[in-house]
């Protein structure tokens, strides 16, 4: 396998490099990466694995290749993605497959908050824990976290789902979705990717996470909580008086 | 709109190296202007050290007077110079409880701006990379326990040397903090603490967040985590606070949690900053964790 | 002499206005939502008069000489500026606010005149691409329909922060223009009231958005000018940051700005308008020796010739029309555009109204007013003696109030006095 070292290089030249070895080698192994960023970014064939940390939005616009990352992923690793896979042997930072659209990313830590906000399809499986806010707005696509879960996963999804091992996630839910049990061709689907991906890992055990698209979303703006209980705490005059 | 680290090492070592390492791995987060903090416990016996910027040479002769007026005695003295700006570095003999006048005379000179004061707070800033502030000063350390680091991005601020953080106040000279964000509310938090006695030097907001803080702890007797409470209450807008004391460090983080902020424990060393990539220098192969909104967490040292 | 009845006495502020707002929030607890944008009166570019030439200097033949009004946009950075043939371009509306026909008519419109329309939020119509001479694609917040596919497709790129008429609050669809159509084009379900995304969840703050562009600087080969669109407020702060991330050029849209639903609040107190935006933002680059490497687009109330030569010579590159081209097509600002159910088929997804718009007419309409506007704009130049239109200067013009003069810093008719901080060689 042909190896590029990226000691020496920026983000710009690593990229038009990756770009014409790639028509020439289908596998390329990418060494010291020391965490640039946009490494990668709308690649559309061919196999990378890189060999260490990556910066920001590695994999961004990824379009048909296939990264893997075997160490730490940056921030919004696998931005706007359309196909292909990442992998990431380790963890990932925030905003992992923010406004993702296809192709599948695999994290096998945990990744931070934000988790495919904005998301619009394809799949996102983590293996660890997942940070805040994991599904914010999502508007379609899968997410799969079998670590535990953040507070408010799912807020104001529109359309999607999220599949989750959490248990605890009750406590843990955002505005507009709804707990709902696997179907079986849900089960079918998400044990064969845990066995394409080699994820030890049983789908009857998750819960899914669903819109609620029947109501409005109501937002906060609207329902100002006036507390006149509270406002006569500070009122020099009780209420007796003041009547 | 900035890049923060701090460490906290409880085996001691020299850190200030190790922080502009940090800072090198988050230089795009703020190409403007870069700056440190550490704490140095074994500067020379009693002796307690200043440093300051100086952007008017006549104000040099007024400095002497003000050193004289509040009993000090300079016995080692360098300077360095850059573009419009003098940098002077000054080991004082001073009686503590005169520290605090001092840097607030000091500051109340237009020409002068105290970058640090105090028996083991060192703050070097300047403009430019973290590499240029290595290269053009002569960072004196013997051994630290800990440090915090900020590269800036200027947003609504000039791009000053001074406006580079981290930043100190009169209030409580040994605080210094570092900020990453955008306080909403700064124009009426100044007008506040200017009615308490505040001296502005900038327009940068984070200095607001010093002297707000900094007065908190004047006023509870130094109790950070205390203040950084009250900051949470008093800012707002978007803000991660790192904030060192001699033998305090802590942070606070804004109630959206907009603003990245990750803490990494390990082997008696305590990291925080923006992103996963800066603690490489330290530790090949960690994940930190993110921290809540509203969070504040201090570690005594 | 009769006595003057109760009924008789104006109300001063207790107009018809204020019961109607305040009737509306009694009644529904909440702000009140309507399109078109701001209806109030603002400092504007009709408080500016353009200095003609005679004895000092010659004017330009209106009928037989030439003045030239092509454009170039975006040529800090990228290797394929946009030309278009006149400075105006047709800002983003989305297809979902305005009805498909409309859209397709708006982009008929400028390859008739050789211009750039936006795509707006909500993805790029296919009908729109194939008809329009020049394709400015948006990246906003929500993505609703964008992809690669879309960047590979662009002649220019916007970035968008905001936008004028609700500067710092996210998109708001209601349920009612959400239909099948419109739902499957934005991966929506249908009939959702949309309280789309409010930041890019891909560039949390202005140092992530340095990598951000580069990212797409490099996607797109450096060859597409990449424009960042700012709602008008702390102007100078924001234009400086914007040059600072790097981008070719700034759209800032002014308080007037239009759009398909907005709180009234939002269009009428937020934000300042867009003349006074469009100086500061030339100052500001030009306190940074950039104004000759990032162009400035400017929008909102931009309505003939007149504010545009004016704009171009307070320092805009050119100018970009919402309003007033739907105006061309038919609209008579109702302010009703939020209910979806607009009988001239603009402003609707019901397909029985859509019917009332006559595709090819409303092209034909639109260009002949890029057209007429177009030719306001160069005889104007031509009458202070430019043979071409970017060469208006802002000491060409003068102010006719002493608000205008001092909000824009040129002088008052009649004085050589600027009523604020000079704005040029005044």
């Amino acid at each position: 396998m042909e190896y590029l070292d990226a000691a020496n290089l920026q983000s710009r030249e690593l990229n038009k490099l990756l770009k014409q070895k790639l028509q020439k080698n289908k596998e390329l192994k990418l060494k010291n990466p020391h965490s640039l960023h946009n490494i990668g970014i709308g690649l559309e064939m061919g196999e990378v694995i890189i060999e260490g940390n990556t910066g920001f939005y590695a994999g961004g616009f990824l379009n048909g290749a296939n990264l893997t990352i075997e160490a730490n992923a940056g921030w919004y690793t696998g931005d706007n993605m359309m196909a292909g896979e990442i992998t990431i042997k380790k963890n990932a930072g925030c905003n992992l497959a923010v406004y993702q659209s296809g192709g599948t990313i695999v994290v096998h830590g945990n990744v931070g908050s934000r988790l495919g906000y904005g998301m619009k399809g394809g799949t996102t499986i983590v293996c660890g824990s997942a940070g805040m806010w994991a599904g914010q707005m999502i508007l379609g696509g899968r997410l799969i976290v079998l670590g535990e879960v953040g507070r408010e996963v799912g807020e104001s999804m529109y359309k999607g789902v999220i599949y989750l091992k959490d248990k605890a996630v009750e406590a843990k839910l955002g505005g507009n979705v709804f707990i709902d049990d696997l179907n079986k061709e849900e089960i079918k689907e998400i044990n064969q990717l845990f066995s394409h991906y080699g994820i030890n890992e049983e789908a009857s055990k998750l819960q899914a996470l669903r819109p609620l698209t029947s109501g409005r979303h109501q937002y906060e703006l609207f329902e100002i909580d006036l507390q006149a209980e509270e406002a006569r705490k500070y009122s020099s005059k009780s209420l007796e008086e003041l009547l | 709109m900035c890049g923060i680290a701090g460490i906290i090492n409880k085996n001691e070592s020299k850190l200030a190296s190790t922080i502009i390492d940090i800072l090198s791995l988050i230089q795009h987060r703020g190409p403007d202007a870069t700056g440190i903090a550490f704490y140095d416990r074994h500067l020379e016996a009693d002796a307690k050290s200043l440093r300051l910027s100086l952007s008017d040479i006549n104000a040099r002769l007024k400095l002497n007077d003000l050193i004289t007026e509040y009993g000090a005695k300079v016995s080692k003295e360098s300077s360095e110079v850059n573009k419009n700006f003098s940098f002077l570095d000054m080991k004082l003999d001073i009686d503590e409880e005169n520290i605090s006048g001092l840097h607030a005379a000091i500051n109340k000179t237009e020409a002068l701006y105290v970058h640090s004061i105090g028996k083991s707070c060192r703050v070097y800033k300047d403009s430019g990379s973290a590499v240029e502030l290595w290269k053009n000063h002569q960072i004196e350390e013997e051994s630290a326990s800990h440090g915090l680091g900020h590269v800036r991005m200027a947003t609504e601020s000039a791009e000053d040397i001074n406006a580079a953080h981290p930043f100190v106040s009169p209030f409580y000279s040994d605080l210094s903090i570092v900020h990453n964000g955008q306080l909403t509310n700064y124009f009426n938090l100044r007008r506040e603490l200017e009615s308490k006695g505040a001296i502005f030097k900038t327009m940068n907001d984070s200095e607001a967040a010093s002297h707000l803080i900094s007065y908190k702890m004047k006023e509870n007797g130094g109790d950070l985590e205390d203040a950084l409470h009250y900051s949470l209450e008093k800012l707002d807008g978007i803000f991660c606070i790192l904030a060192a004391t001699s033998d305090q460090m802590g942070f606070v983080k804004d109630k959206m949690g907009i603003k990245p902020l990750l803490v990494f424990e390990k082997d008696g060393i305590i990291l925080m900053g923006s992103e996963q990539i800066e603690f490489t220098p330290i530790f090949d192969d960690i994940y930190a964790r993110e921290m809540e909104p509203s969070e504040v967490r201090v570690w005594s040292i | 002499m009769k006595r003057k009845k109760a009924k008789d006495v104006q109300r001063g502020i207790w107009n018809k206005e204020t019961l109607s707002a305040i009737d509306n929030k009694a009644s529904s607890g909440k702000h009140r939502i309507r399109g078109c944008g701001s209806t109030r009166a603002m400092p504007n570019f009709d408080d500016i008069v353009v200095l003609p030439s005679q004895l000092t200097r010659m004017s330009i033949d209106t009928y037989r000489e030439k003045c030239d009004t092509r454009t170039t946009l975006g040529s800090r950075s990228a290797k394929k500026p946009l030309v278009i043939e006149t400075p105006i371009m047709i800002s983003g509306m989305s297809y979902g606010a305005l009805s498909k026909e409309a859209k397709i008519a708006l982009a008929k419109a400028t390859a008739k005149t050789g211009t750039v329309i936006s795509n707006g939020e909500g993805g790029l119509l296919k009908e729109e691409l194939q008809n329009s001479y020049r394709q400015s694609i948006q990246i906003l917040p929500s993505r609703f329909g964008f992809s690669k596919d879309n960047i590979d497709a662009a002649d220019m790129l916007e970035f968008l922060v905001g936008i004028g008429a609700k500067p710092g609050l996210s998109g708001h669809l209601m349920g009612e223009k959400i239909t099948e159509e419109i739902a499957e084009f934005r991966q929506l379900p249908v009939g959702i009231d949309l309280h789309s995304h409010p930041r890019h969840g891909d560039a949390l703050g202005a140092d992530d958005m340095v990598v951000k562009m580069d990212q797409i600087r490099q996607l797109t080969n450096d060859e597409v000018p990449i424009f960042m669109k700012i709602a008008a407020g702390r102007v100078k702060d924001d234009v400086k940051i914007a040059a600072k991330v790097g981008v070719d050029g700034i759209i800032i849209d002014g308080a007037q700005g239009g759009t398909g639903a907005a709180p009234v609040m939002a269009s009428d107190h937020l934000g300042i308008p867009t003349m006074p935006a469009l100086v500061q933002a030339v100052k500001t680059l030009e306190e940074a020796n950039l104004k000759e490497e990032v162009d400035i687009i400017i929008s909102g109330g931009i309505k003939d010739g007149a504010d545009l030569a004016k704009a171009i010579a307070m320092g805009a590159d050119a100018v970009a029309i919402g309003t007033a081209a739907m105006v061309a097509m038919g609209c008579r600002v109702c302010l009703q555009c939020h209910l979806g159910r607009c009988g001239f088929g603009i402003g609707t997804q019901d397909k029985k109204q859509r019917e009332n718009l006559d595709i090819d007419q409303a092209a034909q309409k639109v260009a002949n007013f890029i057209k007429g506007m177009t030719n306001e704009a160069v005889l104007l130049a031509k009458a202070a003696g430019k043979t071409k239109l970017k060469n208006l200067e802002r000491e060409d013009l003068r102010a006719i109030n002493t608000e205008a003069s001092a909000v824009t810093g040129i002088p008052l008719i009649g004085t050589d006095y600027v009523f604020s901080e000079s704005f040029g060689y005044f």
